[in-house]
């Protein structure tokens, strides 16, 4: 039984032809084709480019926020009532 | 002078900013998406005129007002210009501010005008989105482009109200800002690829 349905299998794997589901990849046109080509390029390239610029920019961002913390002077700390730090 | 159990000086942290506010996030997201949809059109467009037989625009069509578009492209450009120095002026609390936002606000919305009477004498010459391809392309992607135009105009228009009542905060005029050059960016592109 299990060898019928794999010659099943394989006469309607057979069958198939060709899916001519790309107007653009069997076209006669040079021009299309390379069309189809760039723009699948451009396509692909586009939302790379824009993570990878997002993610460098934030990056970017992130390091020009890293400020030093600001340091008091420590006569100011001295007096500052009976929780500050006395010398 | 050590002052805490660790050795360490006492020091007062920095007040920090949020890296990225959530207007501007998702305002981010909202052009990426933007991008995206504008590049799939662009595609369409490249492969319909790569298809095209009998060369583009194809023979019998209107051509397509391509001075006076360069001109009312070059207003676009200067409103967005104006906003880049608004900005600016906005950070220094430059009082100058107003007329700049304001001067882009018009120069926004002689572009939508201009389109529209540019629209109006296309039609009357017989350029319709069912004449052909170049009509079909022509009205969805400079259509769709007119419309992010119309919303970057209305939300510019908020901000312009908001300024002038004293509520303008940057996290509000930013994603705005984000919006227009956007819709200002995308333009030379979409005049060089359907107009010349």
């Amino acid at each position: 039984m299990r060898t019928a349905y794999g010659f099943l299998a394989l006469a309607v794997g057979s069958m198939a032809s060709f899916a001519h589901a790309c107007p653009s990849c069997s076209s006669p046109l040079e021009e299309n084709r390379q069309a189809f080509v760039d723009t699948t390029i451009f396509l692909t390239l586009v939302p790379l480019g824009m993570i990878g610029g997002f993610i460098w920019w934030l990056r970017r961002k992130a390091r020009s926020l890293e400020q030093p913390e600001i340091a008091v002077p420590e006569n100011l700390l001295r007096d500052l009532g009976p929780f500050s730090k006395k010398p | 002078m050590a002052d805490d159990a660790l050795g360490r000086p006492y020091r007062v942290p920095a007040r920090r900013e949020p890296l990225l506010p959530n207007g501007v996030m998702g305002m981010l997201i909202f052009v990426a998406t933007e991008v995206m949809f504008f590049s799939g059109l662009i595609s369409a467009f490249i492969i319909g005129k790569s298809n095209a037989i009998g060369g583009w625009p194809p023979p019998g069509q209107p051509r397509l007002p391509i001075e006076e578009t360069g001109f009312n492209t070059v207003a676009l450009l200067a409103s967005g210009v104006c906003l880049f120095f608004a900005n600016r002026a906005f950070k220094k609390r430059d009082p100058r501010v107003k007329g700049l936002l304001l001067a882009s606000i018009l120069l926004g919305g002689f572009f939508v005008v201009f389109q529209g009477a540019e629209w109006v004498a296309l039609i009357r010459e017989g350029l319709t989105l069912t004449s052909g391809q170049l009509g079909g392309f022509f009205y969805l992607i400079v259509g769709t482009h007119a419309l992010h135009v119309v919303a970057g105009f209305a939300i510019l228009l908020y901000t312009y109200r908001q300024l002038v009542h004293g509520e303008l905060s940057r996290y509000t005029f930013w994603p705005a800002q984000i919006f227009w050059y956007f819709v200002v960016g995308v333009w030379p592109l979409l005049y060089w690829l359907v107009y010349l």
